[in-house]
């Protein structure tokens, strides 16, 4: 018995060993590898920089680099990188310089090879070039649409940001749509590309507008995304929509599910400054104490600035409410700054208001200096 | 037992180990151009299009280095990136103007930073000049050349 | 009769002490895997994040860096400067001087040159009194709090109520940032946001060159203890936490660093100032907290973000060190006890919390068996004395592979440390901690152990003569080595 079991550590024991001696050799090679790559990477760098700089200056004709490109097939990734950093700094002639040279065959076709490649890595890399090169995107739309329907949640959102670079609204809808339908993409994401769906064409903006409130009440699409574009038509300013947003707000029932929902509504349209906003407020006030829409209503009261929304922002000051929401309304009176400084020895005060509160609010208005709220 | 005590000076020394600029002294040199930014292309491009012309060029990456290059060197111009590993832009502006220059630096912000807020901010510091990226480098050109009049 | 009992009991023991030992390496060997494939699987999404350009956009939360400090005149202007170099946003830097007897209060304000503000700064969470509130005039985002004197909890908590941010994020006095650190860990709150809590890899900076609050070069320590603790905090944040937090079963985020959600960090009252260990003591708190209250949430520790760390590297003070970490432990378990083996806690009362009782908690006293049974069967002859000798080769590879794993780990994920020759003194120091360290360290943790039994709360028994401990340490140590190499030599000519 005891032979059995010292034979038995003895296996365990030269098993153990290998297993260790493999990790350690693993890990140097690893190692090696890392530090090699991030050494030659540093050269290149150098190498192309000189290169592009060449370029710019007019001393290295556009065909050159082309050649050198065609003979170097790994050197476009770096190529790229490094053209992009300097057409996102750079203005006019140089600027262009710089985009008549990102639009060769050269990068376009590799660029193309790519996303049209079964490894997940190179597509995302090849979404990556028509992203940050919108100008180019517009033309190779149909190539990046069949992305849209992924599995990998990166790529689908790497599609979309890429397909924001469209003229048609419907097309960019569409990738939107196709995004938010997935449960996992985060919200971060849906903003992301929200940002990008706005074209400086104020002759579309009615019909984005339009798009956007048709994703907003799709119920195919998860509430929380439904949540971000609603915010977001807010933010990027969708004043003709504003009315359709309120008529939103007091339609959507107040049960749990929704309070999320409700909230970003009332976030969006204080963003627009619909001065409506505030009886709605006034009247959800009576039933509701969700934290989430109180917050909510706070942003959008001071945002609205009226004099009316200030009176009701001094409401929440009320001791009836939470010290945390007590507090927001307290920094955001402090934000609104001049205003409420006149406003704020009237009788806009509850009665109930925590003194301490108060104090501090009358201290600190127009006490801070030195780039403040920098 | 020795305890390693972690030393991190933080500027106060003398630079001693400074890279050597090659900088002519301030009497006969031309004039000299300090460019604080992290991003390495654009000061190879600056380093290119300035050493081209009878400009003197020094560069530095990070806020602090910056810094301690600008009180050692006193450049004529500094091109000011805002936002800068090691101290930010605006602390490094504020420092250049209350550090006692013989001649005090025309400093011009070259940022990404294109809020009302962060022109006002520069200004109010001190800059001569706020340019916003993405630049031409023609007219970085121009105002450096018009600064120096 | 009797020796027939004695020896049941001795099965019975070794038995218990094998079992031990193959339950906690077989524990700690799942955790490494499943750490492995979970940072795999960041990694891969972190690639297509730092690609897509995600982190340039301005829907990060905002941050509040609190930095509660107690008598720290020589690091203080440092930390202050390695915290204003952070790339980031949208964030303040709240420096809470927690009644410091020293100047570090008139160093802030002549380097900061600070003035007083009337921050508003309302009682959210309780704490003591506040003395003044100032700003920097050269830093606008750099706030400093004055405060009578009271424990680490207690000055976060007076941080917390200044804050204006989103999320708190606290660092300890003798730590040092990489300046990309909250990118990173902010990450995981857009990613999910239902994370309430997130915690970093903290390495260790002794050794290392910093210049200007940056780091220059990875080196590792130069002490004995300072080279075997680099391995046992790459085991501990490699492996062990981030493959608790995979499985759900996180109960630490270190103290050295660690970002909360503000919302949720009040909800649950804000930081412990009962508690001897607050960074065991708010995380158990939180997940009590949101359990009960059923609400979803979640806490992750991410591979990569790293904070640097001063350790003691004196046997005087790491014994301190450790024994407060147990006291720690045994008094969040003691407070949570209801949660241990209660299934309405999920995962991680059934397993996590029992785990750490039994293994992590108690460990110590089986230890202690294990080695009285050892010395008894030495001496009444009973031990076979290849056996031991290969069963204790066999424990050391076993320990061995979870070091070299971590190793790989870390080379896995971070930048390769600067000097090859540092890897291998820290796998040869991995094999020789088993060796005297490992002893050392079990009879610190039970001390500790017994020292919170006793309800001795306070650390205050300081050693007289730390020359003398340390010189006892360093006997004790050399005096089981040469014991071990004579049963090595006694077991190979046997």
């Amino acid at each position: 018995m005891a032979s059995q079991a010292i034979d038995l550590l003895w296996i365990g024991i030269w098993l153990l060993g290998c297993i260790t001696s493999i990790l350690i050799i693993v890990a140097i090679f690893t190692r090696s590898v890392k530090k090699w790559r991030a050494e030659r990477r540093e050269s290149r760098k150098k190498e192309y920089s000189t290169i592009l700089i060449g370029y710019l200056t007019g001393n290295i004709r556009m065909d050159k680099i082309e050649q050198f490109i065609e003979n170097h097939p790994d050197s476009i990734g770096l190529m790229f990188e490094l053209s992009n950093e300097l057409q996102n700094n750079l203005r006019g002639n140089d600027k262009q310089k710089i985009q008549k040279l990102l639009s060769l065959p050269v990068f376009i076709n590799h660029y193309i090879r790519l996303i049209e490649s079964r490894s997940d890595k190179k597509v995302l890399r090849g979404l990556i070039f028509f992203r940050e090169l919108e100008w180019l995107a517009r033309g190779h739309i149909q190539k990046i649409r069949p992305l849209l329907n992924h599995k990998e949640r990166y790529i689908v959102h790497a599609a979309a940001i890429a397909i924001m670079a469209s003229e048609d609204v419907k097309d960019r809808a569409y990738a939107l749509r196709s995004l938010c339908r997935n449960k996992d993409v985060t919200r971060l994401a849906v903003y992301e590309v929200l940002y990008r769906f706005r074209k400086r064409d104020k002759e579309q903006w009615l019909d984005e507008g339009k798009h956007l409130t048709l994703l907003i009440t799709d119920p195919d699409l998860p509430i929380s995304h439904r949540t971000s574009i609603a915010i977001a038509m807010g933010g990027m300013g969708y004043y003709y929509h504003a009315r359709y947003l309120l008529d939103l707000l007091r339609n959507t029932p107040l049960d749990d599910k929704n309070v999320p929902f409700i909230a970003g509504l009332i976030e969006s349209l204080g963003m627009l400054h619909h001065p409506e906003t505030i009886l709605e407020i006034q009247r959800l006030l009576l039933s509701v104490n969700s934290v989430l829409i109180l917050r909510a209503s706070i942003h959008a009261l001071a945002k609205i600035d009226g004099k009316e929304g200030i009176e009701l922002l001094f409401h929440f000051l009320s001791q009836k409410y939470d010290l945390q929401i007590q507090v927001e309304a307290a920094i955001h009176i402090i934000n609104i700054d001049i205003l409420a400084y006149e406003w704020i020895s009237e009788t806009f005060i509850p009665d109930d208001a925590n003194p301490e509160i108060i104090r501090q609010i009358k201290a600190e208005i127009g006490n801070e200096n030195f780039l403040a709220g920098v | 037992m020795k305890t390693n005590q972690l030393t991190l000076d933080i500027g106060d020394r003398e630079p001693a180990g400074l890279p050597d600029y090659g900088i002519k002294p301030v009497s006969i040199r031309d004039p000299l151009i300090l460019m604080i930014e992290d991003n390495e292309i654009l000061l190879e491009l600056f380093n290119y299009k300035f050493k081209s012309l009878p400009y003197d060029f020094a560069t530095s990456s990070n806020g602090w280095e910056g810094l301690k290059v600008a009180k050692t060197l006193s450049p004529d111009i500094i091109l000011l990136d805002l936002v800068l590993p090691g101290l930010p832009g605006l602390s490094v502006l504020k420092s250049i103007r209350e550090a006692p220059f013989e001649v005090q630096p025309k400093i011009i912000i070259l940022s990404s930073k294109n809020r009302e807020k962060d022109i006002e901010d520069g200004f109010e510091l001190g800059a001569d000049d706020y340019m916003t990226k993405p630049f031409m480098m023609k007219e970085v050109l121009i105002r450096v050349r018009r600064l120096l009049k | 009769m009797n020796a027939i009992y004695s020896i049941i009991l001795v099965d019975l023991l070794t038995w218990l002490i094998l079992g031990y030992f193959f339950v906690i390496n077989t524990v700690y060997l799942v955790l490494l895997v499943v750490s492995f494939f979970s940072t795999r699987k960041l990694n891969k999404s972190r690639d297509a994040y730092e690609i897509t350009g995600l982190f340039d956009s301005d829907l990060y939360k905002s941050v509040s860096v609190l930095l509660p400090v107690y008598n720290e005149e020589e690091n203080i202007r440092s930390t202050v400067y390695s915290l204003i170099q952070l790339d980031f946003n949208d964030f303040e830097i709240i420096v809470i001087n927690d009644g410091s007897t020293d100047n570090t209060f008139e160093i802030l304000q002549k380097e900061f040159e600070l003035f007083p503000s009337e921050r508003f700064i309302p009682e959210i969470v309780p704490h003591k009194p506040l003395k003044g509130v100032y700003k920097s005039n050269l830093f606008p985002n750099l706030i400093v709090l004055d405060k009578e004197n009271g424990k680490k909890a207690d000055a976060l908590n007076a941080g917390v109520n200044a804050s204006r941010k989103d999320v708190i994020c606290n660092v300890d006095s003798d730590s040092w940032l990489e300046p990309d650190i909250l990118k990173k860990m902010l990450r995981a709150f857009v990613e999910d946001e239902t994370s309430i809590a997130v915690g970093g890899i903290v390495r260790i900076a002794n050794g290392s060159v910093f210049e200007r609050g940056r780091l220059k070069q990875i080196l590792s320590p130069n002490s004995f203890l300072g080279k075997i603790q680099v391995v046992e905090y790459l085991r501990s944040f490699l492996f062990g936490r981030i493959g608790w937090s995979s499985v759900d079963g996180l109960i630490i985020i270190s103290g050295a660093f660690a970002v909360f959600d503000r919302t949720a960090l009040i909800e649950t009252g804000g930081y412990n100032r009962e508690s001897i260990g607050e960074d065991i003591e708010i995380v158990v708190n939180m997940h009590q907290h949101f359990i009960e209250k059923g609400k979803p949430y979640s806490m992750c520790y991410l591979p990569e973000p790293v904070c640097w760390t001063k350790v003691p590297e004196s046997w005087d003070q790491l014994a301190a060190q450790r024994n407060r970490w147990q006291r720690g432990l045994a008094d969040t378990l003691f407070k949570h006890k209801k949660m241990i083996g209660n299934p309405n806690y999920g995962w991680l009362g059934m397993f996590s919390l029992p785990f750490h009782l039994f293994f992590e908690l108690l460990g110590p006293i089986l230890e202690l068996a294990s080695y009285l049974l050892f010395f008894t069967l030495m001496i009444t002859g009973l031990l076979n004395a290849e056996f031991a000798i290969l069963f204790i080769l066999f424990a050391v590879l076993y320990g061995l592979i979870l070091s070299v794993g971590s190793i790989l780990l870390d080379e896995l994920t971070y930048k390769p440390h600067t000097r090859l020759r540092d890897v291998f003194s820290i796998t040869i120091h991995a094999v020789f901690e088993n060796f005297g360290f490992r002893q050392l360290h079990f009879w610190w943790r039970l001390r500790g152990l017994f020292d919170y039994l006793r309800r001795n709360k306070e650390w205050n028994i300081k050693d007289p003569n730390p020359t003398l401990t340390n010189a006892l340490h360093w006997g004790w140590f050399a005096a089981f080595n040469l014991f071990f190499l004579s049963l090595l030599y006694y077991g190979m000519s046997a």
